[in-house]
């Protein structure tokens, strides 16, 4: 039996976070994911994904279903290779789209009548899109960038680099509910990162809205503003 | 000498603070320990929190979490973080202001995390 060369605990550390920083260190590896009802398996190979397995699903399915595992326990198994070759993505952009189904409901989404083409009623992007115009009229903010399903994106005078920062958008989400499932917080409504530019990531549906606004334009009608139309949008 | 977290714990929303080492050991409830509902969260989950805080190396940067029913503003120093968890319609602008006086007087972090000169 091989032995595991790193254990952890999926309430402890994101699968994205383990992923990433595999990946980004061109390592082969395979990663064996069990919580109470499920058990699965993602091989690495030379930084990149290149197998995923859980249950029944195989490939990106079920890659995007064990990445949202928060519960349950990991081991990583250096220099194991797979035999099979279902996913041929970069880890960067599998990761960008597992994050947009990030949602507090994610539990209740049925897996297996479910595909990435079919992302939900046209209806809710246009809600996206309506919010989006409404933040841009929203005095101080300087750009504005979003994650749309479906890996699309939208961006105005916004400089986020969203292949660099994709991933670590989606980990600071994941790890904000893990924060606010300490406190016992519920539902997560936005980010704040204060530099000299703030960065604010909305926590919208399975969509992430990310506002570049400079820290001297954050006052309390900002504030309102955005709170109002996080509301409105809700 | 005052405690550097008291103008902050007088701040109408603020729920409670908590201090705690980078390995994640409670160093303290600060303030009026008798105004923090204690039951908000688990004691031992702090490793948890502290290495999530940790993994994000947010350094001299504010990370503000706003939920529904919860505002936590963590803030990182060199010998720990703090979490000040308040009511989501508590004053951001004031509370952030006090809390980056608090972060630029080295005075003040020594105090809050009781390190002797």
């Amino acid at each position: 039996m091989p032995k595991a060369e790193i254990n952890g605990n999926l309430e402890f550390m994101s699968l994205a976070t383990l992923i990433s920083d595999n990946c980004n260190e061109q390592r082969t590896c395979r990663i064996l994911v069990q919580s109470e009802n499920n058990k699965g398996e993602i091989y690495l190979e030379s930084g990149n994904v290149i197998h995923a397995s859980l249950d029944n699903d195989i490939g990106e399915r079920a890659f995007r279903r064990i990445i949202h595992l928060n519960q349950g326990t990991f081991k990583l198994f250096s220099d194991e290779k797979s035999p099979h070759y279902t996913i041929r993505k970069n880890h960067n952009k599998l990761l960008l789209e597992s994050a947009q189904f990030i949602d507090e409901n994610i539990e209740g989404i049925d897996w297996n009548n479910f595909s990435i083409q079919e992302t939900g009623p046209r209806k809710s992007i246009s809600r996206l899109e309506q919010f989006i115009d409404d933040l841009k009229k929203v005095d101080g903010i300087l750009g504005v960038t979003a994650y749309y399903k479906q890996s699309k994106t939208f961006q105005e005078n916004s400089s986020i680099d969203l292949v660099k920062y994709g991933s670590f958008i989606i980990d600071l989400i994941q790890r904000a509910k893990l924060v606010g499932k300490l406190f016992r917080a519920v539902r997560l409504n936005f980010i704040l990162v204060n530099n000299s530019e703030s960065i604010m990531i909305i926590n919208y549906g399975l969509n992430a809205i990310i506002l570049l606004v400079k820290k001297t334009n954050i006052n309390k009608n900002f504030m309102n503003d955005i709170k109002r139309l996080i509301k409105k949008y809700k | 000498m005052n405690d550097p977290l008291i103008e902050i714990q007088s701040l109408p929303g603020i729920k409670g603070v908590v201090k705690c080492s980078h390995n994640g050991k409670l160093l303290g409830l600060t303030g009026d320990f008798s105004t923090f509902d204690t039951s908000m969260f688990d004691l031992d989950q702090l490793p948890g929190l502290a290495r999530i805080i940790d993994e994000l190396r947010f350094e001299k940067h504010g990370l503000q979490f706003s939920f529904e029913n919860l505002y936590i503003d963590i803030r990182i120093f060199a010998k720990g973080f703090i979490a000040i968890i308040s009511d989501p319609a508590i004053d951001i602008i004031q509370l952030n202001k006090l809390v980056e006086k608090l972060q630029k007087n080295s005075e003040d972090e020594m105090k809050l995390f009781k390190i002797r000169k």
